[in-house]
């Protein structure tokens, strides 16, 4: 589990994957970009950073250690004050029945791996945008 | 005196032809292939045939005595099932009008087939007609093409899970190898020189071609396991062609070919997934860029009711042979310049193709001619 911060005014996002090598790409690129990263690699530890504190945006990952991401889903959907935080799928699980239960749950976007990584960003800025 | 010899001889005459009917009668029970057997209404044998004592393996000491009660148990002692047997015995006894068919199942597996009707004489019935009739091969047979269906079933299931998940597990490393060789472009890790540079582009090409690979193998997991609905909506086929050409450029460029095209002027509408028409129209352009000696043409317009695209490229011409499996899951060609593996491109856009109610066809092959794919789609019929 590590937070970090750049600095104070930058939108923070919260990056939910378990694979420790495309966590550090993700979170160097979108650092660069100017955002803070938090990041957990286990469904517990994003449930616990969640309890403490909701960030700008959750990117997501599905297939976690401990359970599915679409638990984290459920649970931010279900906080008042979470209702409409973005929620940004990020999920190895390209197929159209994960893609439709993903949204059918609350996610804002669902992005397959491999997704250039511009789509990801130009994502994440749409929703941020729009909160 | 004649009066009464010709009366006898009548009598006798009328005997003798009642007896070679009733014999005549026998034998053709006797040469039926089912077991037959009559009885009366409290149950009493009447008559039986031949293949009844042989089906039933009832011995001939048994039957001397004609004693129900004893053959009976005879009868009950070989069924897997012996209450069911007597209880429809006992409620079509009670139903004397009543007919009946079911199937018999035996402790040493054999099956029979028994149908019963009554026996009515001058229209009123007067007992009961029980044939059997040997099924256990028959049921042998489906059973065994059961089982070969479920093994079958069960494996299809197991090659779609793999599939999936072999996929799946594909994506997460090539994602972090593809967000690496994004960020080395960016710069954020300092500069590069032009030869890293030009790795960097490989890279990110090869990890792209994997991605549509591994979407092409799930695509075909979910295609044959029936998860996979075409999102249609009116669109202009036309913006998806052009689309789909601009994320393929890099490719057409890196390999030193050449692309032209000659799209209608018209808008070219059609109720279709815009996803999958991109889908159709890149495994189109990576068959041809693998095979195209130097250049590419893409023409899409309208013909009739239908839109047709086709994607043509000047490499060596599809022998006869092949032409019936080129469409065809990893189809694999022997000698020739063309000896290399088809892989899943051109099966994906055929299912594709066929999914949105249109043929895809390959031209009549030919030296030197080239090769040129036409995608026949159905254009919008009616203002939406």
């Amino acid at each position: 589990m590590k937070q970090e911060t750049t600095g104070e005014s930058s939108e923070r996002i919260l990056i939910v994957e378990d694979e420790s090598d495309l966590l550090f790409v993700l979170a160097e690129r979108l650092r660069w970009e100017g955002y803070s990263i938090d990041s957990a690699s286990t469904k517990n530890q994003a449930l616990l950073l969640l309890d403490r504190a909701l960030p700008d945006l959750v990117l997501l990952d599905l297939m976690l250690p401990d359970g599915s991401g679409l638990e984290i889903l459920d649970t931010l959907r279900a906080r008042p004050d979470a209702r409409s935080l973005p929620i940004v799928i990020l999920s190895g699980l390209g197929d159209e029945k994960s893609i439709e239960e993903g949204l059918k749950r609350g996610a804002d976007a669902y992005l397959s791996k491999p997704t250039p990584i511009v789509r990801v960003i130009e994502t994440i800025r749409r929703h941020l945008a729009a909160r | 005196m004649k009066g009464e010899n010709d009366r006898q001889d009548v009598a006798r005459r009328d005997r003798d032809e009642k007896s070679l009917a009733l014999s005549l009668l026998q034998s053709t029970l006797d040469s039926t292939a089912d077991g037959i057997l009559v009885v009366d209404l409290e149950g009493r044998i009447v008559s039986f045939n031949a293949r009844f004592v042989e089906m039933w393996r009832i011995p001939e000491e048994i039957l001397a005595t004609r004693d129900d009660d004893r053959a009976l148990a005879f009868v009950l002692d070989q069924l897997r099932d012996p209450e069911s047997f007597m209880a429809k015995v006992r409620d079509l006894y009670a139903q004397l009008e009543a007919t009946s068919f079911d199937v018999l199942e035996f402790k040493d597996g054999r099956f029979f087939e028994r149908f019963s009707q009554p026996q009515r004489l001058e229209g009123k019935p007067v007992g009961r007609v029980w044939s059997f009739r040997d099924v256990t091969d028959l049921h042998k047979t489906i059973a065994e093409l059961e089982e070969a269906n479920a093994q079958l079933k069960e494996l299809d299931r197991i090659k779609s899970d793999f599939l999936a998940s072999v996929s799946h597990e594909l994506r997460t490393p090539l994602a972090a190898i593809q967000l690496s060789s994004e960020n080395l472009e960016t710069r954020m890790a300092g500069e590069l020189t032009e030869g890293q540079e030009q790795f960097v582009e490989i890279i990110g090409r090869n990890v792209a071609r994997l991605g549509r690979l591994i979407g092409n193998l799930l695509d075909l997991a979910s295609l044959e396991t029936g998860h996979f609905t075409l999102k249609r909506l009116r669109i202009d086929i036309r913006d998806h062609v052009l689309q789909a050409i601009e994320l393929f450029r890099p490719l057409i460029d890196s390999a030193g070919l050449t692309l032209t095209k000659e799209i209608s002027r018209e808008p070219l509408l059609a109720d279709a997934d815009a996803d999958r028409i991109v889908q159709i129209v890149t495994n189109l352009l990576e068959n041809s860029v693998r095979f195209a000696r130097s250049e590419i043409h893409v023409r899409l317009a309208a013909e009739g009711n239908e839109i047709i695209l086709s994607v043509r490229n000047d490499g060596p011409a599809i022998a006869d042979s092949h032409r019936e499996h080129i469409f065809e899951r990893f189809t694999s060609f022997g000698g020739g310049e063309r000896s290399e593996r088809m892989g899943l491109g051109l099966a994906i856009v055929r299912t594709l193709t066929e999914a949105h109610g249109g043929r895809i066809t390959v031209n009549p092959g030919g030296a030197e001619e080239g090769v040129t794919f036409s995608v026949h789609l159905p254009a919008a019929s009616e203002p939406s």
